[in-house]
């Protein structure tokens, strides 16, 4: 039981890693015991995936120990690592779609039965057991790629738990959760702390490490720069560790633009899935959010806007003039830009260079005699490089080998490069480090500066507040909520996205 | 979604196609209905389904065999150049060799597949290239001989009723559908298909699962080559030539998706019948060479509009989002 063992579960001792001459993970102690949850924050290429990779046996370290239960390991792969009872909940999800719950969950540890068969009522029982555990009710036949993203969560934490893990590493479980499922998955990870689990969480959400965590570490270029216990730090003090900044630096200063603006941007149409009429428009110099719980039909309001469908009887008129926006080349010729939420499916190419990505879209501009001018190609490229400060070493340089906040700038200068009169953002800042956060929500702000109807969508409470000017909340494909200047509050705003007065029924939001 | 609605979407198309076809046949030409046409059907359509069902394993690891038709080549003519006296022990040569030799260049293709890390499709057509070239040395034009008990056995009868062809069949499509459904080699060949890295990372053992993968293929290649030496009673060093893409073809209409992971062998027989019943009907109606072969291929783009557009779900989900999972 927990109370005999050593409290101790897992220590890790002068970690090194390095590649191609880079120390990725310098020398860093980091311990875990049972019962606690030990979160690991800092910057995207801080080193927090990289020291986790060691653990799990990924990456073999150059130097440094691992001691498990006080016991010394080395683990030349991960399945020997989960043989230990290291488990890891990956950030990108590491479930398959194609497979149903059952299956993915029992993934790897088959239960047989003597014949050699797989004992589906057996893993069927298993998995529905765990879910259960969890207080998760699904079908185990249900196909995962058929599940919403925080049920596939669920399964994925499922899985970790179904080979008895002990340790338990959650990869930046909360990423693409909204705000009550982040709340059920923390109830998850204190009902696993009581069975005497240890805990490892690492998020970019600061003030969700905050509220769970026993003990932080606050990494920072590969080093460990301190860790203490969570009630020691602040939201400010954890910033400060892991920048180096102020938080008072984050968000730019907004525009403070006045309601009778000219208008940008304005859209009225009938959502398709709940059959509601949404209308609103975008003043000049204004940043709109839109918030609300997740799946209330943003995404489909603002993907109709990109000619992705989704709406019926569309009207959008950009600056006074009606246009039609059948199919994203359409919505392209008339200066809408949409960066996509999921930058690893809809937003990179990820084997092309970083010159070829940020042309991507705009390949047709910069033609003579049929042929691409490259000189003028690599001109545009240098200047959209410089105006993001996206770090590469050279235009050629494939996008996967960027880090993720990098990434996220490429995607957003594709869509720069054509002078988009309205730019849509999704999730702009999702699993990206602080740093890049601040200089995404200065480049939304220029952009709106400019002239631009900005239109941002995210499920960061704080970025909604930070950054727009005014937020749009929605619940169940009705505008619900409309708020101003300092009536953007996170209470306003969770208020309005359970509330279900039609404004634009009441003719109160245009 | 659940798993079984996912597999009637799956196997439904392919089978209902095949029965309009057939009936459809049987309504045109009488004689297509009699007992002896439907025993050719069963003779024609045994090895489309053996590797139609390697060729499907193989996909559903997200790989290709293109040396399927080597390994038919090369263990039907080793199959002819067998002792063609009757005598168990003969007997009992035939029986094993040919399957080993197959399975021997399936071994081989997932040795250098996986060791190598090389893309299955190159190395598949560069080892069926070289197996071709040692056909072609043992049995450099068609001939050799099969013993006649073995000849009479493949195309006879048991008891008197049950065609041999049609028993082969059903086994090898009995075994791999329990194979695929209800072991944890099947499991694994899906979830690599699914994603590799994935696989791993969950303690599958990717590569030992995929040199099984391409050891069955060839093995199944060896069978169907030693059911054309036993059918056609010599060996053809080029015998397999054709079942290369009509492999690919017949997986494909059974529902498995080239991009890998979706996909079994539920859907092998309706691919398989429908692919052999267009030769059979357009035979039957004399239709001309030129438009068979136009034919054919209208009809073979029409089986997969229908029967694959789960795959095509997954391209067009790319560019738009899908939406109606988070509906559900």
């Amino acid at each position: 039981m927990a109370d005999q063992s050593p409290p101790v579960l897992l220590e890790m001792r002068g970690i090194v890693k390095s590649f191609e001459g880079t120390r990725a993970v310098d020398g860093v102690d980091f311990s875990c015991s049972r019962g606690e949850i030990h979160s690991l924050v800092g910057e995207n290429g801080a080193g927090k995936s990289t020291l986790m990779k060691v653990l799990a046996g990924i990456h073999a370290p150059d130097a440094g120990k691992i001691y498990l239960r006080g016991k010394e390991c080395r683990f030349g792969s991960y399945s020997e690592a989960r043989d230990a009872r290291i488990g890891i909940v990956y950030q990108e999800l590491s479930l398959l779609p194609e497979l149903t719950v059952a299956e993915n969950i029992v993934m790897g540890a088959w239960p047989g039965t003597a014949g050699g068969l797989l004992d589906w009522n057996r893993a069927r029982a298993v998995s529905t057991s765990i879910l259960k555990g969890i207080g998760v009710e699904i079908d185990p036949y249900t196909l995962v790629g058929s599940l919403p993203m925080a049920l596939r969560q669920m399964v994925e934490i499922g899985k970790v738990l179904s080979q008895e893990s002990e340790l338990i590493v959650f990869d930046e479980p909360t990423a693409p959760l909204s705000r009550d499922e982040v709340g059920i998955l923390f109830d998850i990870l204190r009902d696993l702390k009581r069975r005497g689990k240890g805990i490892i969480f690492i998020s970019h959400r600061l003030d969700e490490v905050l509220a769970i965590s026993d003990r932080i570490t606050v990494m920072k270029d590969g080093k460990l720069v301190v860790t203490d216990s969570a009630a020691s730090f602040s939201e400010e003090t954890l910033i400060t560790a892991m920048v180096g900044r102020k938080v008072s630096e984050i968000f730019p200063v907004k525009s403070g633009s006045s309601t009778d603006a000219q208008v940008l941007f304005s859209f009225d149409g009938v959502l398709e899935p709940s059959r509601t009429r949404v209308a609103f428009s975008v003043r000049k110099g204004e940043v709109l959010g839109f918030g609300g719980l997740q799946g209330q039909g943003q995404l489909e309001l603002l993907q109709a806007i990109f000619g992705l469908g989704g709406c019926e009887s569309l009207s959008l008129k950009i600056g006074g003039r009606p246009v039609a926006v059948r199919n994203p080349i359409l919505a392209m010729r008339n200066g809408i830009a949409l960066v996509p939420e999921n930058r690893n499916e809809e937003g990179v190419f990820p084997i092309l260079s970083v010159l070829e990505n940020l042309c991507a879209s705009t390949v047709d501009h910069r033609k003579r005699f049929g042929f691409i001018r490259r000189a003028e190609e690599s001109r545009v490229v240098r200047e959209m490089v410089d105006r993001l400060s996206i770090r590469i070493a050279s235009q050629r340089q494939p996008a996967r080998s960027l880090s993720g906040g990098n990434m996220q700038k490429l995607v957003i200068g594709k869509w720069l490069m054509f002078d988009p009169r309205v730019v849509i953002l999704l999730e702009p800042t999702k699993g990206v480090d602080v740093a890049t956060k601040q200089q995404i929500y200065k480049l939304i702000r220029d952009l709106a500066e400019r002239g631009v109807a900005v239109m941002v969508k995210t499920s960061d409470m704080l970025e909604l507040i930070g950054v727009c000017d005014r937020v749009l909340v929605m619940n169940q494909g009705l505008l619900t909520g409309c708020l101003e200047g300092p009536a953007i509050t996170e209470e306003n705003i969770m208020k309005a996205s359970v509330s279900s007065r039609d404004l634009v029924g009441a003719e109160e939001c245009v | 979604m659940t798993e079984r609605q996912r597999n009637l979407r799956l196997f439904v198309p392919v089978y209902a196609i095949f029965l309009f076809i057939y009936l459809g046949a049987c309504i045109v030409e009488p004689t297509f209905f009699t007992w002896n046409n439907n025993v050719n059907l069963f003779t024609r359509i045994t090895p489309l389904i053996i590797v139609g069902i390697a060729q499907s394993l193989v996909i559903l690891t997200g790989g290709i065999d293109l040396s399927l038709g080597a390994s038919i080549g090369l263990s039907n003519v080793i199959a002819a150049s067998l002792p063609f006296v009757d005598s168990p022990a003969n007997i009992v040569l035939w029986l094993v060799v040919p399957p080993l030799v197959g399975l021997c260049v399936g071994l081989v293709n997932g040795f250098i597949i996986t060791r190598g890390g090389f893309p299955p499709l190159i190395v598949t057509l560069a080892s069926g290239a070289i197996w071709k070239g040692v056909s072609l040395f043992i049995l450099p034009e068609p001939g050799g001989n099969i013993s006649q008990g073995i000849a009479g056995t493949v195309t006879g009868t048991v008891f008197n009723f049950l065609p041999v062809p049609l028993l082969i069949f059903l086994a090898v499509f009995f075994l791999f559908q329990t194979v695929l459904r209800r072991t944890a080699f099947g499991r694994s060949v899906y979830a690599i298909g699914g994603n590799e890295t994935i696989a791993f990372e969950s303690g599958i053992l990717v590569s030992r699962i995929k040199i099984g993968v391409y050891a069955i293929s060839g093995m199944l290649g060896g069978l169907a080559g030693m059911f054309l030496s036993g059918l056609m009673n010599s060996g053809d060093p080029l015998v397999g030539e054709p079942y290369i893409l009509n492999s690919i073809a017949v997986a494909v209409i059974g529902g498995t998706s080239l991009s890998g992971g979706t996909g079994g062998v539920v859907g092998i027989i309706g691919g398989a019948y429908i692919f052999q019943l267009l030769n059979n009907i357009l035979n039957l109606l004399a239709v001309s060479t030129f438009y068979q072969y136009v034919a054919k291929g209208l009809v073979l783009i029409a089986a997969l509009a229908v029967t694959s557009s789960g795959a095509g779900i997954r391209l067009g989900s790319t560019f738009r989002r899908p939406k109606k999972r988070e509906a559900e």
